[in-house]
């Protein structure tokens, strides 16, 4: 087991090594000069250039790659443009923020999910199952940010139960905060519920036809002895990639839901900060973004291992 | 012991009743090994699966009377039945491999039967992991320690199967039903297979309804056969009869 976390964990530092090469490529490549954006057109050539080597533009390529690459594991982006201030301090409150409803709205998803999912493959056919169906189909076909408007209309606008557009930071009231928050993460986690419980009732109902599934039940078992002794160790792990899957999507759906419950979150920057070509801050957070889904990938393998013996033990 | 008479099953297919066994009767004594021989589709594990009760889908009906020591079987509620699932009954299946759950050890899967029934046989973790490994020993799993604390996907077929057949014996069930359980082993283990179970029958005296498409495993088995075909019985009798002089000209195809 430790064998296998260790190759992981190495496996992901090359990855994250490689992603970040491809996005400073990325951002090398993009058509713009960020000195010219801030210096406008008519610029003195001396102006551009002491401007240019302020900022460090004026060095090779792989000079400054190595230098945003280094930045990666202390932490240190550099300067924005735009703001005049370190890029690891103008992100932190925002990542901050991400992180807290990424990590809501999937604690929202696993725990209304996983025993719902199991209580309607338990009792297949049945009302609870019907009423369930029917709320999935509706819930997977509205997206997230019409569900922001309509919770936004409803608990902030007739029931008053939040302010909408009301953001707290969570430097001055953090349960203000993370009142807040809670309704994005609704948003957010609600049409992944419907999937998540359609994913783990149809793997509940797969696994108990099965072979291992019978002999259990000639040794004697009841329904519930099966579902937890046998059948659930084996259904849930689809459910754990999608969880993760999910996870990873989460950063990216914030983005919209952070502008329909105006939180000054990772998504207004990001487009700001493109807008702008404030490209220490752009390549900061699109690497934040990718090292997220990354860890999230990490996590979710082994969770699989801790469960699934095949898969701890093939190497 | 048991005795099946009459039993019918018939499925409901797009309404239509289609009959997978039609009529079946025999009977098994005690410490007997009866041998069911029929080609796919004949009903005979259809037959083996109602005995052992694991025939509960509800597009199906049964008729008929499974009677094992004059517990009427068919007829009996769920939760009885449970009781005689894996405790006098016990059931060995044709594919080891799929027949165990992948994420669990070999041991615990031995001791189920008893995990299940733990409040009623009052033995605690250390006394069911001692008599599941005398189990597995018994039946021929030497390194039963090792073979405990494995996977399934771990240790080799024919081990697997006798992991198998150790679970369905762990509670010394006065029947051990094995629906075709040399099928998807090795021809060199099969025979071991077909010798554990001979000696276990020697041993424990418990009856052995041992269902099979291939004859000659059934000859080296069993006392007493009967021959099925489109779920009816074609032929039964002592397994010397069937062999020596086969009355019906189907069980004569089989043979030769």
């Amino acid at each position: 087991m430790g064998k296998y976390i260790i190759k992981k964990l190495i496996l992901l530092i090359i990855t994250l090594i490689v992603t970040s090469f491809i996005i400073f490529l990325i951002f090398e490549l993009v058509p713009g000069d960020p000195v010219l954006d801030k210096l406008g057109t008519r610029a003195t050539p001396e102006k551009i250039e002491s401007l240019r080597s302020q900022w460090g533009l004026d060095r090779p390529f792989f000079v400054r790659y190595f230098s945003f690459l280094k930045g990666i594991f202390t932490l240190n982006f550099g300067m924005s443009y735009t703001y005049g201030m370190s890029v690891t301090a103008l992100l932190r409150e925002k990542i901050v923020i991400n992180l807290v409803l990424s990590v809501m709205a999937l604690s929202v998803v696993i725990f209304v999910s996983v025993p719902l999912g199991i209580y309607v493959a338990k009792h297949t056919g049945g009302f609870a199952d019907k009423v369930v169906s029917f709320l999935n189909q509706t819930a997977m076909s509205v997206p997230s940010f019409v569900l922001g408007l309509l919770i936004t209309f409803i608990f902030g606008m007739v029931l008053k139960w939040f302010r909408p557009g009301g953001y707290i930071s969570y430097k001055s009231d953090l349960s203000g905060f993370l009142y807040f928050l809670i309704f994005p993460a609704v948003a957010l986690a609600v049409p992944k519920i419907a999937m998540c419980i359609r994913l783990l009732k149809g793997n509940i109902l797969e696994e108990a036809l099965k072979d291992y599934s019978m002999t259990a039940y000639a040794r004697g078992n009841n329904t519930t002895g099966l579902l937890y002794r046998h059948v659930l160790k084996n259904a849930i792990m689809p459910t754990i990639t999608f969880v993760g899957m999910v996870a990873a999507d989460m950063i990216c759906s914030g983005i919209v839901i952070e502008q329909v419950f105006s939180i000054p979150g990772l998504g207004q920057m990001l487009i700001s900060s493109i807008s702008t070509r404030d490209y220490p801050v752009v390549e900061a957070l699109v690497l934040m973004i990718a090292l997220f889904i990354m860890v999230i990938s990490f996590a979710t393998d082994i969770i699989h291992a801790i469960i699934d013996p095949r898969v701890r033990l093939q190497n | 012991m048991l005795t099946v008479k009459d039993l019918r099953i018939e499925f409901f297919d797009h309404e239509l009743p289609e009959v997978a066994v039609k009529d079946v009767d025999f009977t098994i004594e005690d410490s007997e090994i009866l041998g069911i021989v029929g080609e796919s589709g004949s009903g005979k594990s259809m037959t083996a699966m109602a005995i052992a009760g694991l025939l509960n889908r509800k597009d199906l009906t049964k008729s008929g009377v499974i009677d094992l020591d004059g517990i009427d079987l068919l007829n009996l509620p769920r939760t009885k039945l449970r009781e005689i699932q894996g405790n006098d009954i016990g059931f060995v299946f044709q594919d080891p491999l799929n027949s165990m759950n992948p994420v669990l050890k070999v041991g615990p899967q031995v001791e189920e039967a008893m995990r299940i029934r733990k409040k009623t046989l009052g033995l605690s973790k250390e006394e069911m992991k001692a008599i599941a490994i005398e189990n597995m020993k018994s039946v021929g799993l030497d390194d039963a320690e090792r073979i405990y604390d494995a996977y399934p996907h771990q240790i080799s077929g024919g081990q697997r199967q006798r992991a198998m057949i150790a679970a369905a014996l762990v509670l010394k069930p006065k029947l051990l039903i094995c629906d075709e359980p040399t099928t998807a082993l090795d021809v060199t283990v099969q025979k071991k297979i077909i010798d554990l179970l001979k000696k276990l029958n020697r041993e424990t005296h418990c009856s052995i309804l041992f269902i099979s498409h291939d004859l000659s495993v059934i000859r080296a088995l069993c006392d007493k056969v009967v021959v099925m075909k489109d779920g009816l019985v074609v032929e039964e009798g002592s397994s010397k009869e069937i062999f020596s002089n086969p009355k019906e000209e189907y069980t004569r195809q089989l043979i030769f």
